[in-house]
């Protein structure tokens, strides 16, 4: 009788011990958590305020930022900013942030671009600015210019870079070609298309010119024209025929002109974006996001050296270039919204300043001086390539160039952003035609916006 | 009552009382099981279908959140994408089933035959089974490379001028797909046939060769109706398997060239995070898991026209 009362209480404790071990795998954390949360708010009721950064694990990793969150902490009265790390890169990131801020977690602000604080906006996980900056007595235009990306008429971004296309060239290449170096002045896509030629020698497998398979190439010339990606009606504009010519100009450079690799190389060999670093391309356009690859000697040995220029002019006399502001909105969830704009504005002004950020000022009131020391330590780690504060601010800062977002920013933006390349693909791989590919694009486009209104 | 009955009835109520005690033994030992499936299979399940009653959107506040009925599914089987998508899926199946089990049948025999190396050729088979599969995208992006992969260079040395472009193509990449999704699940399918290949008795094909009859005859009227329940369950482990090709196709061609690759798998995933349409996404998924289950059923209802369990 003992013994099986015995295993009766046996059987009865080892199915409660697995069930609420099983149990609390899952709310032990929480609980943990919620403790710490409590304990660390009523510190931070009593000291300074504790703003939640939301940042992804490798850019809470740079130099950079950690010099932002000090040089900021030092700075700040009545706030201290907290990374909160939140796992996933790029899109992962943005998607883990948006369901996260959707869920109410409390984030006070995080870093934007034109591309995502559209989306941010649309789904209301961030706030509009315009009555924040009213509130402390700041305007918004006169320190960033009437062009600054609006949502709906609201500002939900303050810029605190922008990164801009330009022309990356290897100086070897260009030596050896006996092609003299590219002038900002006369840089078109003419005369790129000329160079390399000159500088492509098959048989050595060298080209010209070196392009990515990403949404922006194929659309080069049509956001350099200016073009709207939607008519005014709301639809697409993809049937405008500048869009096929920067298309057909993509996959002509590889199948026709051969003086990149062409889109089945650049795909079956699994080509990579930082491919230009092998020394085996004369020219590549890309963000100046990219001078980071020229002054990593550690990832990139090398011995030959790199110049930059304006990105390539449609027409001579037209600077214009495709650019992408980046900058700090605040979180819907934000319980500290004065604090977190002060935050905000502290870095869309200062941050630039600060070391190793590699931010380019944004605003439109610098002074020919403050924008050269802006670009001054940007030089320093670029002084393998001997690339001056004025060149760069030349390429990036100069009021002459016409800067066009990179990305299509509406409705049905990201379906759209997608199928550009996916499309353009199988055109420049000689499985369907231009007008084909064109109509196909114009076709779903159209679906994608129509889903995004109707939504 | 007389002493006897009493003494029976006694001894039913204890063995009823042993049952029950049994009974709640055995409801103990599975409730671990169940409160898990209960709150990470079955409550998301019907979460799901709650969702895909709804238009969730991650670009609108939960706010706006309203439950619309079946409008989703009424708008997916009028979606042309989602239509292709379901197509591209079917056709993956048609292809993937066949081709896997009777290929896992195939090298199972011969394995079960006395070969040279027989151990070593076993393993090499099962070796893509546990090979990561961002691995296996790579490997095989080299050898199907249009320019001067290793097979098609041998298909230009014997004068095709212009070889398939493999995972460029758009109307060759979802069979080349299927392709390397079949060596890489083979290795389990021939290991399972193997087994019931090796517990067919003897006696039935030393039988059956006195009787005069010949390999193939011995393999028809023995061998398949003998490991008919192992080709059963492979063959709805593989449908099941065939509408789950996510991982597969995301890593190596991510839907693409155009849509060409983009299954119900794919076509669920950009609609939740490229659309971020998580309801007319959850829609879809709700789609391909009543087809899974129809096809399961009749998979169920039909084994008794050819599966031997004697």
């Amino acid at each position: 009788m003992e013994r099986k009362l015995l295993k009766k209480v046996l059987a009865v404790l080892l199915t409660a011990s697995m069930s609420v071990g099983f149990a609390s795998g899952c709310s032990g954390k929480q609980e943990g958590s919620s403790g710490t949360k409590a304990v660390s708010e009523s510190q931070a009721s009593e000291q300074k305020v504790k703003l939640k950064y939301a940042i992804s694990a490798k850019n809470a990793s740079e130099t950079g930022q950690k010099n932002m969150i000090a040089e900021i902490n030092k700075q700040a009265k009545g706030f201290e900013i907290e990374e909160d790390v939140i796992p996933g890169e790029v899109a992962d990131f943005d998607q883990k942030v948006m369901v996260s801020l959707m869920a109410g977690d409390e984030m006070d602000f995080l870093y934007t671009n034109d591309n995502t604080v559209a989306k941010y906006a649309k789904a209301d996980v961030i706030l509009p600015l315009d009555d924040l900056a009213k509130a402390h007595s700041f305007n918004i235009n006169s320190n960033f210019g009437d062009t600054i990306r609006k949502i709906n008429g609201k500002t939900y971004m303050l810029p605190c870079t922008r990164d801009v296309h330009i022309t990356f060239y290897n100086k070897s290449l260009f030596d050896k070609a006996h092609v003299p170096y590219p002038d900002n002045s006369t840089w078109t896509w003419d005369k790129y298309v000329e160079d390399a030629k000159k500088i492509t020698n098959a048989k050595e497998e060298i080209y010209g010119s070196y392009m990515l398979d990403w949404d922006t190439y194929f659309t080069f010339s049509a956001k350099q024209k200016g073009v709207s990606a939607y008519k005014a009606d709301g639809t697409s504009n993809f049937d405008d025929p500048a869009w096929s010519e920067s298309m057909k100009f993509f996959a002509d450079l590889g199948n026709v002109l051969k003086v990149q690799p062409d889109i089945v190389t650049y795909e079956t060999k699994k080509l990579q974006w930082d491919g230009f670093m092998t020394g085996k391309y004369g020219m590549f356009v890309c963000g100046s996001w990219a001078l980071s690859m020229l002054s990593d000697q550690k990832t990139y040995p090398r011995k030959w050296k790199a110049g930059i220029a304006v990105m390539p002019m449609v027409e001579s006399g037209k600077e214009s270039s495709l650019s992408i502001m980046g900058g700090y909105s605040i979180c819907s969830t934000t319980k500290h919204k004065d604090e977190a704009y002060k935050a905000v504005q502290m870095l869309a002004l200062n941050e630039w300043k600060i070391p190793n950020t590699g931010r380019v000022p944004d605003l439109v009131n610098l002074s020919d001086k403050e924008k050269l020391s802006a670009m001054k330590s940007l030089s320093e780690s670029l002084s393998f390539d001997g690339i001056t504060a004025q060149q760069l601010e030349n390429c990036i800062l100069s009021p002459k160039i016409n800067l066009v977002c990179e990305k299509v920013v509406g409705n049905g933006m990201t379906t759209i952003n997608d199928l550009i390349p996916k499309e353009g693909q199988l055109y420049a791989s000689g499985q369907r035609t231009l007008a084909q590919t064109m109509k196909e694009i114009k076709t779903k486009s159209d679906k994608a916006i129509s889903d995004d209104k109707n939504k | 009552m007389n002493l006897a009955s009493k003494t029976v009835l006694q001894h039913r109520k204890k063995l009823s009382g042993y049952k029950l005690q049994e009974q709640r033994m055995g409801y103990l030992f599975i409730l671990p099981f169940a409160v898990g499936f209960l709150i990470f299979q079955a409550a998301p399940a019907v979460f799901s279908f709650v969702l895909s009653l709804t238009n969730m959107h991650f670009m609108s506040n939960v706010s706006n959140l309203k439950f619309i009925g079946l409008q989703n599914f009424v708008e997916l089987f009028h979606d042309g994408e989602v239509m292709r998508a379901l197509g591209r899926s079917f056709l993956y199946s048609v292809i993937y089933v066949p081709v896997i089990v009777l290929f896992g049948l195939l090298l199972a025999a011969l394995i079960n035959s006395r070969i040279y190396a027989r151990g070593a050729i076993r393993t090499a088979l099962f070796m893509p089974y546990i090979s990561n599969m961002v691995a296996i995208a790579i490997v095989w992006s080299v050898i199907l490379d249009y320019r001067d992969g290793p097979i098609n260079n041998i298909l230009r040395s014997c004068g095709c001028k212009n070889p398939p472009m493999w995972l460029m193509g758009e109307h060759t990449v979802l069979p080349t797909i299927v392709l390397i999704a079949v060596w890489q699940g083979v290795g389990l399918y021939m290991v399972t046939y193997l087994a019931a290949l090796q517990n067919v008795p003897r006696e039935l094909y030393e039988a059956a060769t006195l009787d005069g009859a010949g390999a193939f005859q011995k393999f028809r009227n023995i061998t398949v109706p003998l490991i008919s329940p192992t080709t059963f369950f492979l063959v709805i482990t593989a449908i099941i398997n065939s509408f789950q090709n996510f991982g597969i196709i995301q890593v190596l061609t991510q839907g693409g060239p155009g849509e060409a690759s983009t299954t119900m798998a794919i076509s669920v995933y950009k609609a939740s995070f490229v659309q971020y349409r998580m309801g007319y996404a959850t829609a879809q998924a709700m789609l391909l898991f009543v087809l899974i289950l129809i096809f399961t059923m009749i998979q169920w209802k039909g084994q008794k026209r050819w599966v031997n369990y004697e």
